[in-house]
């Protein structure tokens, strides 16, 4: 039996969206604590907190904590 | 429903009067600011449902529950007292006596204007712990959240104080967010309120982490 297929329509009038509301509060928090920094000084975007950098042999992007298994940073 | 999801869902069982909306605002707040997620009768919407079956779905899908008996009062046309809040106390309390093993978990905080007031119109609970929020934001806060964190053993559930500073932070941006995501104060639905307040809690996290993380540990 196929499924139905749900459609999905604008909002109802007097409803918010969670990206609409996100964007909102986002824009007025950072009118208030400045834009939270996303880019290093060179210019490369990185993740908050951890530095990311790609495994050699995989190609795959890792964390200092998982990037080599006696957990030693590098 | 998902046993994460009943974790973490706290049903409201309280007045919807305008009089009693500051101290429900303020609750529904401390719920989402640690990690909790707020429910109440006010978000079904679905019109062919009967209502006391509405607060049956709610009560099973909720592991907490927050029941303020604070305005059982006479009415002042009817001179009959308010007694939806007892009842839906009583189903909770059911529930929890006579559910499955995942009801059995369930675990709720009652709330009255002053102590022991309770225990002159609803004797049967006596020996329940019953705490009082004096008609207070800042102490509905405070009592919410020890709550919670007794009640869930979660750990870095924010001080009731620093809940207190987000809570007046968000009460000074929200005229701004309801202007504009084109909603109206006077007509602010349960829901959106929570994509409100919601959306700007994520937001916060995400413009201002260093200040979040540092209050969260307080």
């Amino acid at each position: 039996m196929p499924r139905e297929r749900t459609i999905k329509g604008p909002p109802k009038p007097g409803t918010i969206t969670e990206e609409k509301a996100f964007t909102v509060a986002k824009e007025i928090l950072e009118e208030r604590y400045g834009k939270q920094e996303t880019h290093n000084k060179q210019g490369k975007y990185h993740t908050a907190g951890k530095a990311v950098k790609k495994s050699a042999r995989s190609g795959k992007q890792q964390t200092a904590s998982t990037s080599n298994k006696r957990g030693n940073r590098t | 429903m998902s046993t994460m999801a009943y974790n973490d869902n706290v049903f409201i069982n309280c007045p919807f009067d305008d009089e009693y909306k500051s101290l429900f605002n303020a609750m529904v707040f401390a719920i989402h600011d640690c990690s909790f997620v707020a429910r109440s009768a006010q978000e079904a919407e679905d019109g062919s449902q009967v209502r006391i079956d509405k607060i049956y779905k709610i009560i099973a899908e909720c592991r907490y529950g927050i029941h303020d008996l604070s305005r059982t009062e006479l009415d002042g046309e009817t001179c009959l007292p308010r007694f939806n809040m007892p009842l839906e106390l009583g189903v909770f309390l059911g529930a929890k006596r006579y559910g499955n093993e995942n009801q059995q978990k369930k675990s709720c905080l009652i709330l009255d204007k002053e102590l022991y007031r309770y225990q002159k119109f609803i004797s049967d609970i006596s020996g329940q712990d019953v705490k009082s929020h004096e008609n207070n934001t800042e102490e509905v806060i405070n009592v919410v959240r020890d709550w919670l964190s007794h009640a869930s053993k979660r750990t870095l559930i924010p001080s009731g104080s620093s809940i207190w500073d987000r809570y007046q932070e968000f009460q000074s941006d929200l005229p701004r967010m309801i202007q504009e995501n084109e909603l109206d104060l006077d007509r602010l639905t349960f829901r959106d309120y929570v994509t409100l307040l919601s959306s700007w809690l994520k937001a916060l996290r995400v413009s201002n982490t260093s200040k979040f993380t540092s209050r969260r540990l307080q």
